[in-house]
């Protein structure tokens, strides 16, 4: 069998640090006993090191969206330990929390999210510059065009003036690339940041997301739910399912073996959508499996060079364990 | 196949500080009942507006030419007066917007806004509309225990879920959905897309489905439009239109589609900036990005034309008469 338990209390999975390195995050969303308690996130521990982009894919949801949140220090409720370079980030006051947020920088799953309404276009990628005080107006307005021009928003006078419902779907999402990228972050946190873009300027995004890295080491969690793309633009990969993460490793090593059966359905479901020359009837793809996966899951291991997968089969009644009792 | 949704002459502008551009300029289309169409384009080539204008919910600075036709069932809904509108939206049309999240009423739980969104029609009991809104939610993937939850205790998907829910919830005759599967996991844009093709078959459900992702469009869809600022530049049927593309923006799209299996090659993207509204180039909008671009191409407007039964290409290397 290919899974062994005595490594697992060793090995951190993905120790990429020391950009950021997350450990044991738990977040559990209130009871009030109306819908019950959830808990989103589930003993969640991974790394990012400078200039790294980790790709976070899973079902809707399973909590990735819960996870950037929590490293945003967004998220009352979270525990564990949530550390960017070096400084641990659960339990920091607000104010600390806005220093650290301009090294830091979440673009949100939907851009209205992330847009003000009632703020012009030059506005809001000002705002951060401004609140952080850097550069001086001129030098400031320069950054503006040059960020939005970056995303294909060209010419950006004709974007500055404009609110945020005077923008398609995908230019909102671009302005908010443009704004997460003028103040030069070292960690960017973006939620599904392409999802509105067809893929032609989706590539454009992803080559300027690879830019940065390569000229500031800005380290990326990329949550995508869409693995061809993930394939193309991320280094490591981590999938999560119902609030944990069953499998993390080089995005290569993943798709070309996945290990955990919901990743392989995963990729299944990728083939099947995917370019229409096969069969066109039914999707046979089951939601049962899915659910039980989600109930058994357990702790990472490493079954190969960096890659981890959630251990499954152990917690299936029918498997005996013969290491159990010698560690205990 | 009897014409449920037929579209002549669509124009829809904004006005802007720089002057006046034609989001969707000249659009003729139909959607037969029980039938698909998908229309696809890249960010900006008009298809939200394109959706919206169908149901009368442009708001100034927009405005939608005088002109055009929308008949849906034989009947002008143009020529409705606007106060006649909210009741025929839900029932004979329902939209599913691109940021379906936003589309919720953050104060009430997600079970009882699709309910409501059938007792506001009907005359279904509230325990009746309550139940039948369970059932739908259930059939977009929201477990029952997460029934009574307000949209900010949801995930993005799920939101996006329940707003499809309470778009077919009525059934009616046409559902115009803006990108409802962009943003959900593989697995779900599965569940939904079955979902759809299920209800278009037992319940003959209409639909005009708007998207930048072509598989998936080819994948549930009959028909294929292909916007390219504000136009119209081919329609097919859609694998055909994927198989065997005409236009070369078409064909580009096509080539633009990354694979998560096989050799990892690099993302293709469509040279040249994309066309600027305020400024569109006297001949074909695409000529300036087109590598199969003519002299002519800089001078002759293009129209839609049919090129094959039921194939309609607006670009010259498909027009002899044109040509000359
Ligand atoms: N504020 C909240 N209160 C209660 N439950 C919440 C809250 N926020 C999120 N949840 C729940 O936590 C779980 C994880 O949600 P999250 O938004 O992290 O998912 P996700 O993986 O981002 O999904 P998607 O792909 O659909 O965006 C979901 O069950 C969601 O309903
Ligand atoms: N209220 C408005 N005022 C001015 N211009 C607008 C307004 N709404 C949309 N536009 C412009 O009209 C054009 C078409 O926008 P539309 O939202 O229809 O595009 P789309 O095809 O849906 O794009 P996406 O895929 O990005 O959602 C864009 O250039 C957009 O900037
Ligand atoms: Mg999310
Ligand atoms: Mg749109």
């Amino acid at each position: 069998m290919m899974m062994n338990e005595s490594r697992s209390s060793t090995s951190s999975p993905g120790s990429g640090g020391p950009l950021l390195e997350v450990k044991d995050l738990d977040v559990c969303f209130g009871a009030r006993g109306r819908s019950g308690e959830v808990a989103a996130v589930r003993g969640v521990s991974f790394g990012i090191a400078p200039g790294e982009i980790l790709g976070l894919i899973g079902e809707s949801g399973s909590g990735k969206t819960t996870v950037a949140r929590a490293v945003m220090g967004l998220v009352r409720s979270a525990t564990g330990s949530v550390r960017f370079e070096g400084r641990e980030m659960l339990g920091l006051s607000e104010r600390a929390l806005r220093k650290v947020r301009r090294r830091l920088h979440l673009v949100f799953q939907d851009p209205y999210d992330s847009l003000h309404p009632g703020m012009r276009v030059r506005e809001i990628v000002e705002e951060a510059m401004k609140i952080h005080r850097v550069g001086d107006r001129a030098s400031r307005e320069a950054a503006i065009s040059a960020a939005l021009e970056e995303v294909d928003l060209t010419p950006s006078s004709r974007f500055t003036g404009r609110y945020p419902h005077q923008l398609s779907g995908g230019q909102r999402q671009r302005v908010a690339v443009a704004r997460a990228m003028v103040l030069d972050p070292a960690l960017v946190l973006a939620d599904e940041p392409t999802s509105m873009l067809d893929l032609s300027l989706r590539s454009g995004i992803l080559e300027i997301l690879k830019r940065h890295r390569d000229t500031h080491g800005t380290g990326y969690l990329f949550i995508t739910h869409d693995l061809a793309l993930a394939r193309h633009l991320c280094d490591r990969v981590a999938v999560m399912l119902g609030g944990r993460l069953v499998e993390l490793g080089p995005t290569e090593a993943v798709v070309a073996t996945p290990l955990h059966p919901y990743t392989r359905m995963l990729l299944q479901a990728v083939e099947e959508l995917a370019p229409p020359s096969s069969s066109r009837a039914g999707y046979p793809i089951n939601d049962q499996a899915q659910e039980s996966y989600a109930t058994i899951a357990s702790g990472l291991q490493e079954v190969a060079p960096g890659h981890y997968v959630a251990c499954y089969e152990m917690s299936q009644p029918t498997l005996d364990r013969p290491t159990t009792e010698k560690e205990e | 196949m009897s014409t449920l949704l037929e579209v002549r002459g669509l124009n829809t502008v904004y006005r802007t500080t720089e002057g006046q551009i034609r989001a969707v300029d000249g659009v003729d289309l139909s959607v037969g009942r029980g039938e698909i169409l998908g229309v696809v384009g890249e960010s900006g080539s008009g298809k939200t507006t394109l959706a919206t204008s169908l149901m009368r919910l442009i708001k100034p600075p927009g405005r939608i030419l005088k002109g055009g036709e929308m008949l849906l069932d034989g009947e002008d809904l143009f020529r409705l007066p606007r106060s006649e509108m909210p009741a025929r939206r839900g029932r004979d049309l329902a939209l599913i917007p691109q940021s379906a999240m936003h589309a919720l009423n953050p104060v009430i739980p997600v079970d009882k806004q699709v309910a409501e969104a059938i007792t506001t029609h009907g005359e279904a009991s509230r325990k009746a509309a309550l139940r039948t809104a369970r059932e739908r939610l259930v059939e977009v993937g929201i477990p029952p225990e997460r029934h009574s939850a307000y949209p900010h205790e949801l995930s993005g998907g799920m939101r996006q879920r329940c707003v499809i829910a309470m778009a077919i919830v009525n059934e009616p005759k046409l559902v115009i959905a803006d990108e409802p599967v962009s943003g959900l996991d593989v697995v779900v844009q599965a569940r939904i897309l079955r979902l759809i093709s299920d209800l278009k078959e037992s319940r003959s459900l209409s639909m005009m489905l708007v998207s930048h992702d072509l598989p998936t469009v080819t994948r549930v869809c009959d028909r294929i439009a292909v916007m390219y600022a504000g136009r119209i530049v081919e329609t097919g049927e859609a694998r055909t239109v994927f198989e065997k593309p005409l236009h070369p923006y078409t064909r580009a799209l096509v080539e633009a589609v990354p694979r998560v299996r096989g050799p990892k090659q690099d993302l293709q993207s469509i040279p040249g900036d994309p066309p600027d509204l305020h400024h569109l180039p006297p001949g074909c909008n695409f000529e300036p990005r087109c590598p199969a671009a003519f002299a002519d191409c800089k001078t002759v407007d293009p129209s839609l034309e049919e090129v094959e039964p039921g194939r309609k290409v607006a670009c010259l290397l498909y027009h002899d008469d044109e040509r000359e």
